[in-house]
């Protein structure tokens, strides 16, 4: 319960934050009580509905999110970095136990979320528990995978707008990939720090960071809860690393978080600067993610759109930067 | 339906992505909104570049908005400093931002103890007429030995530290043109 205490603590000082309404903060506090319960149920290590689960034998260690090297620089699996952890493995869990978090999920779902009622209803018209676990795998693996046109098929089935199929989708997968991303040697950052892909499930980054020492870049996964080392001058999304399309937009008295945009590929990733930050304060991800979707609005009505690249195809590789160990001086 | 388009998809990848989709979960996006609405936003952009002050070459990243320099900090991604840098390079800033720095000509005659403005175009002159007679006085075509030597002894120049790159080039160009031997710029220290 220390945790789910902790969450609400969480929420609670985002509570007088300007610009979130209470039924974003409502929702986020809900879902993630929902995802602290579903991790306590995953304490024994990561479930893998495939027969083999000898890629995460050795990697079920127990560890506690504050006992992870948040700032480590140096690339603890470089082998997890070429390839993400979920390519390496099913991220599928058993069916009872996907069956019970997509059950709770959508009591949730069904108390605060209208919109999404034909889903709910379409689980509880379901006699037997076999069509509701076929589905619950397929939604499951089509959300972490972004799978657009599984998700339409799916959407069509259950008569569920697709967007709001795979965000809940998305929501399902999410206990089950922090607890992936809570493995010691999930999080590995390229020593090239050339790969914007998350090292656990392959996606684009939600938000990224600017560490208070030195300056580095820091990528972060929403789904997974992974932070991960990037370049600082180079877009994540499409790799462009000409200086002349790359910028961000600067909050007027808010140092602490920024907007980088990229000109060519027109994307957006909210960034928290911690040296905007009162000393000692530590960047909450999952927070700042909830607690900021006015930037998003600022960002969107500015023409850009949220980042990230079409599934299937890799993250783009980051060019090399020209001139940057150019002789010092005349 | 909604057709789902990439980038429809690419938008739902998270909690609280695009406006679009809060609004279709049929959350209130209207304290966000406004909020939105009232914060202003500048354009800023950040270039790499390398420290000038010494022959260490440390990676800078410069943040400029409006043309004007706003930041200057160590480039973390740059294999000699990683991010770090000494105390001089931390004020690098100040080089185009410092409000002591000189931005009108100011001379001090000989003997006199008092610093008096004067025009550009006047100080470019006196400092060509001055260059130019020591030059005549001073400059050297054979040495002892018969050798052509074609220099003055009479003249050094010391090039500053925030010179960058084609500035020394061609400030060097220069000296060298009017024969100095002594050419010494803060970088080779």
């Amino acid at each position: 319960m220390a945790a789910m205490d902790a969450g609400r603590d969480r929420w609670a000082s985002l509570a007088g934050r300007p610009g979130l309404s209470p039924d974003i903060l409502e929702l986020e506090s809900a879902l993630l009580d929902w995802r602290t319960s579903v991790g306590e149920r995953l304490e024994g290590g990561y479930p893998l509905a495939s027969a083999d689960p000898s890629p995460l034998s050795g990697l079920t260690g127990d560890a506690r999110p504050e006992e992870l090297p948040q700032d480590s620089r140096t690339p603890r699996d470089p082998e997890g970095a070429s390839r993400c952890l979920a390519a390496r493995i099913d991220p599928l869990p058993p069916a009872d136990v996907l069956f019970a978090a997509a059950s709770d999920l959508l009591a949730l779902i069904e108390s605060r979320l209208p919109s999404c009622a034909p889903l709910v209803r379409w689980w509880n018209e379901q006699t037997g528990r076999d069509a509701r676990d076929r589905f619950a795998a397929d939604w499951f693996t089509a959300a972490w995978r972004r799978d657009g046109a599984a998700m339409e098929g799916l959407s069509k089935a259950v008569g569920l707008d697709a967007d709001l199929l795979a965000w809940c989708g998305r929501e399902l997968c999410r206990p089950f990939f922090h607890r992936l991303g809570r493995l010691p040697s999930a999080a590995a950052s390229d020593p090239s720090l050339a790969n914007a892909a998350c090292p656990v499930c392959g996606g684009p980054p939600r938000m990224a960071r600017l560490e208070r020492e030195e300056g580095h870049r820091f990528l972060w996964c929403d789904l997974c809860d992974v932070q991960w080392a990037f370049r600082r001058v180079t877009c994540p999304f499409c790799g462009n690393a000409d200086q002349k399309e790359l910028g961000y937009l600067a909050i007027e008295g808010l140092d602490s978080h920024r907007i980088d945009v990229c000109e060519k590929c027109r994307g957006y990733l909210r960034t928290v600067a911690e040296r905007g930050m009162p000393e000692g304060q530590r960047i909450d991800y999952l927070a700042e993610d909830a607690g900021t979707p006015h930037l998003c609005l600022v960002a969107e009505g500015k023409g850009y759109r949220p980042g990230g690249w079409e599934r299937g195809s890799p993250a783009p590789a980051a060019s090399e930067r020209a001139g940057g160990a150019a002789a010092g001086g005349a | 339906m909604t057709k789902l388009s990439r980038r429809g998809f690419l938008t739902v990848s998270g909690t609280t992505a695009a406006g679009g989709l809060l609004a279709k979960l049929g959350l209130d996006l209207g304290p966000s909104a406004a909020h939105a609405e009232a914060l202003k936003t500048r354009y800023a952009r950040e270039s790499t570049t390398i420290c000038p002050y010494c022959g260490v070459g440390c990676g800078l990243i410069v943040s400029a908005m409006n043309r004007s320099v706003i930041n200057v900090e160590g480039d973390p991604d740059h294999p000699i400093n990683q991010g770090a840098l000494c105390c001089k390079g931390q004020s690098l800033y100040q080089v185009s931002t410092s409000d002591r720095r000189l931005t009108k000509v100011l001379y001090r005659a000989p003997r006199s103890t008092e610093w008096e403005e004067v025009p550009w175009e006047w100080a470019i002159h006196q400092i060509a007429d001055r260059v130019k007679a020591t030059r005549d006085a001073s400059f050297t075509e054979k040495d002892d030995q018969g050798r052509t030597v074609n220099r003055t002894h009479a003249m050094a120049s010391l090039g500053g530290a925030a010179l960058d790159n084609e500035e020394c080039y061609t400030y060097s160009k220069l000296m060298r043109a009017l024969g100095l031997v002594y050419i010494e710029h803060q970088a080779r220290i």
